[in-house]
């Protein structure tokens, strides 16, 4: 499955930095204050890119529901003339709007975990991307198993959502709470499913290793498992707990879900690690599925090379912004899925698709083992065509389902079960 | 320096502690926590082990005990809550009806 | 690994675990074991065994810890006071298991375990493990995935309704869901 792999990419950004002290400076930043360095720098672009795809947000439901959205709050020449300058400091009032708010905890609410929830929710979020290639040499840590890291962390948030659903001593909290870790928990089986796909194919769990075997593949994981790219889309959507699968926090139903009692910094953490959960799948997803930083018809250069490494970082934040962009869209496109029909589709539906998902990229698999002992490339033609065969048990497989075959029932008020 | 001692030490505390907790509650849940406490006790051990010998069978066994103390958990609880429909309470001292 | 490392990761699990033995509100004491699962998996990352580190999060904190919490808020009676065991109980108990703990402590010390090295060097190779677990022990891999199917099927059938319940409700004859 991998052949000799170049290994200047896999080096911790953090050694960039030692580097360039060493150049300017002349000595070596001790580890301890590189981590904080390191840390700073990922919590203050974690902090930057969510409020900015808080405004992004609202500027694109704006314009799909032919509306423009905030136009007010820029400089005065700005304002109601501009679309996409005039709203431009919306983000950063509501954020100073939110900070100024007074922290309350009910009474009778518990107040450790009441208050632990949104700070483990935002820390899950920024540990899971410690491992996020975001260019070559530029993860954060470039871990062994850093796939298998950031599944396993991201299952912490289920916690944090328990907590904060029981410790708000209020009914409507504790539903909200309670659903929406049985969506989570029901959804993480075919992510986790969806991401095994190219994990064999790849031979390694570790980001820039799945990317560097992208590169010797010759095409995007996305194109033998095109099955498992959608399956992996919509269970991180589930998992995010973003509309349609916003259950949770159903603005119309449960008054807020389990953030119904939180207000000002505390609501702003929940808000926040939404959307930077949001970023995460979606960088995920661009890294396993759409091939990361690696730019088609570039070959890699042997040595650290810096344009090499911007021009992948530029990469990596386009594909993963348009993921996000595609994520806002489905948001405001569907409507919201009911509980029931969520957990029959994701346990009926989509777990035996992601079964036949591994089926096929093993046999993408098998193919690069023997392609490896016979000394040649894979062959691209054979690829596509796993692809395209992966595509038409999609498309074929959706539009042979009539009404009466979904895998969830139509059930009336009165209890009969409706099956016409 | 830490050696292989340290390691065995701690599991053993922890698997006392978890046993205590197993003897001692009254909630069945409360025990259910304890026994996932001596579980873990048990897979420190077995990776402790596998680190300080050249061996892999710590590593794959633990891997195992973790799958296998995931579906018991899942059957005592769909057991707790078979009992607690019963009798609307789940204290382990009133659960006494097969005693004689 | 320096020794304060150690200590502090143990402090991290053993002030917990005695939390979850002791604590009155059964909720701080699944949230406790969550941290005590946790500096569990910092455990595993010293011992260069990385891959269960990531699973004992992953199934431990991420699923067990749940369905525990799951079962503590289903179960719970906010009326009733938390029991307790007799003083008598509870300090056999703790004799038993102090001896129990100075014996194991004991057997520990005193056995030559023929530790062949001091300290690993990486760790096992993840391709390893999974060829492991297909040569060597195939035979409890099949009956551990086995035993999963037994736990889904069986987890269902003991927790679900009864059936003059459900037939009940489909049949309109009761007003809310039992």
């Amino acid at each position: 499955m991998a052949s000799v792999r170049n290994t200047w990419i896999h080096s911790p950004a953090g050694e960039y930095l030692n580097r360039l002290s060493e150049q300017t400076l002349g000595r070596e930043i001790p580890a301890l204050l590189l981590m904080v360095i390191m840390l700073a720098i990922m919590l203050v672009f974690l902090a930057v890119s969510a409020l900015f795809l808080i405004w992004l947000e609202r500027k694109i439901s704006a314009r799909i529901q032919n509306r423009m959205g905030p136009m007010l709050s820029g400089p005065a020449f700005l304002r109601n003339r501009s679309m996409w300058f005039g709203g431009g400091f919306q983000t950063a009032f509501d954020a100073i709007k939110l900070l100024l708010k007074e922290l309350i905890i009910p009474g009778r609410a518990d107040p450790v975990p009441f208050v632990m929830a949104p700070v483990l929710i935002f820390g899950v979020s920024v540990a899971a991307f410690l491992v996020v290639p975001w260019a070559p040499a530029l993860s954060v840590a470039d871990l062994n198993i850093g796939l298998l890291y950031v599944i396993s962390v991201s299952s912490l948030t289920v916690l944090s959502i328990i907590m904060a659903g029981w410790a708000s001593n209020n009914k409507y909290s504790l539903l909200g709470g309670l659903r929406s870790a049985a969506q989570m928990l029901s959804y993480e089986i075919p992510l986790l499913f969806a991401l095994l796909g190219p994990i064999l194919m790849a031979g390694t769990l570790s980001m820039q290793g799945i990317i560097e075997a992208q590169r010797e593949l010759g095409v995007w994981f996305v194109v033998p498992s095109f099955l498992g790219a959608v399956i992996y889309y919509v269970a991180a959507i589930a998992e995010v707990n973003r509309p349609p699968f916003d259950i949770p926090e159903a603005e119309s139903e449960l008054v807020a879900g389990y953030v119904s009692e939180y207000s000002g910094m505390m609501f702003a953490m929940f808000f926040l690690a939404e959307f930077s959960n949001m970023m995460l799948v979606s960088a995920i997803a661009a890294t396993v599925f759409f091939g990361g930083w690696a730019v088609p018809f570039m070959p890699m250069p042997e040595q650290p090379d810096l344009l090499y490494t911007l021009i992948g970082g530029v990469v990596f934040f386009m594909k993963t912004y348009a993921l996000i962009l595609l994520m806002m869209w489905i948001r405001w496109t569907f409507p919201r899925v009911r509980p029931d029909h969520l957990m029959n589709m994701g346990w009926k539906f989509m777990l035996p698709l992601a079964f036949l998902n591994l089926l096929i990229c093993a046999g993408v698999a098998v193919m690069q083992a023997e392609a490896t002992a016979a000394g040649q490339p894979v062959s691209r033609l054979a690829v596509w065509l796993v692809g395209a065969v992966s595509l038409a048990v999609i498309v074929g497989g959706l539009s042979l389902f009539k009404e009466k075959d979904r895998p969830y029932h139509l059930v009336s008020a009165g209890g009969a079960e409706k099956k016409e | 320096m830490i050696t292989l001692f340290h390691y065995l030490s701690l599991a053993s505390l922890l698997f006392c502690i978890g046993l205590y907790g197993v003897l001692t509650r009254r909630n069945a849940v409360a025990v259910l926590m304890s026994l996932e406490l001596m579980f873990n006790a048990v897979n420190i051990n077995l990776v402790a082990f596998s680190h300080y010998r050249p061996e892999i069978t710590g590593l794959a066994f633990s891997l195992f005990i973790i799958a296998v103390a995931a579906c018991e958990a899942t059957v005592g609880v769909a057991l707790v809550l078979s009992v607690y429909r019963n009798q609307k309470d789940i204290d382990l001292e009133r659960a006494n009806k097969l005693r004689w | 690994m320096s020794p304060l490392l150690f200590y502090a990761i143990a402090l991290v699990i053993i002030v917990p675990a005695l939390a979850v033995v002791l604590s009155e509100n059964l909720f701080h004491a699944g949230l406790c074991m969550i941290v005590s699962f946790l500096g569990i998996a910092a455990i595993y990352a010293t011992l260069s065994a990385p891959f269960v580190a990531a699973m004992q999060v992953l199934v431990y904190a991420g699923a067990i810890a749940v369905i525990l919490l799951f079962a503590f808020m289903l179960t719970h009676d906010i009326m009733q006071p938390q029991l307790q065991s007799s003083r008598f109980q509870q300090t056999a108990s703790g004799v038993v298991c102090l001896v129990l703990a100075g014996f194991l402590g004991r057997v520990a010390m005193s056995s030559n375990w023929q530790v062949l090295k001091s300290q690993a060097a990486e760790g096992v190779p993840l391709g390893v493990l999974g060829k492991s677990f297909l040569t060597d022990y195939l035979v409890p891999f099949e009956l551990v995935s086995l035993l999963l199917l037994m736990t889904l099927v069986g987890a269902i059938v003991i927790a679900r309704k009864e059936e003059k319940d459900r037939a009940a409700w489909e049949n309109d004859d009761v007003a809310v869901k039992p």
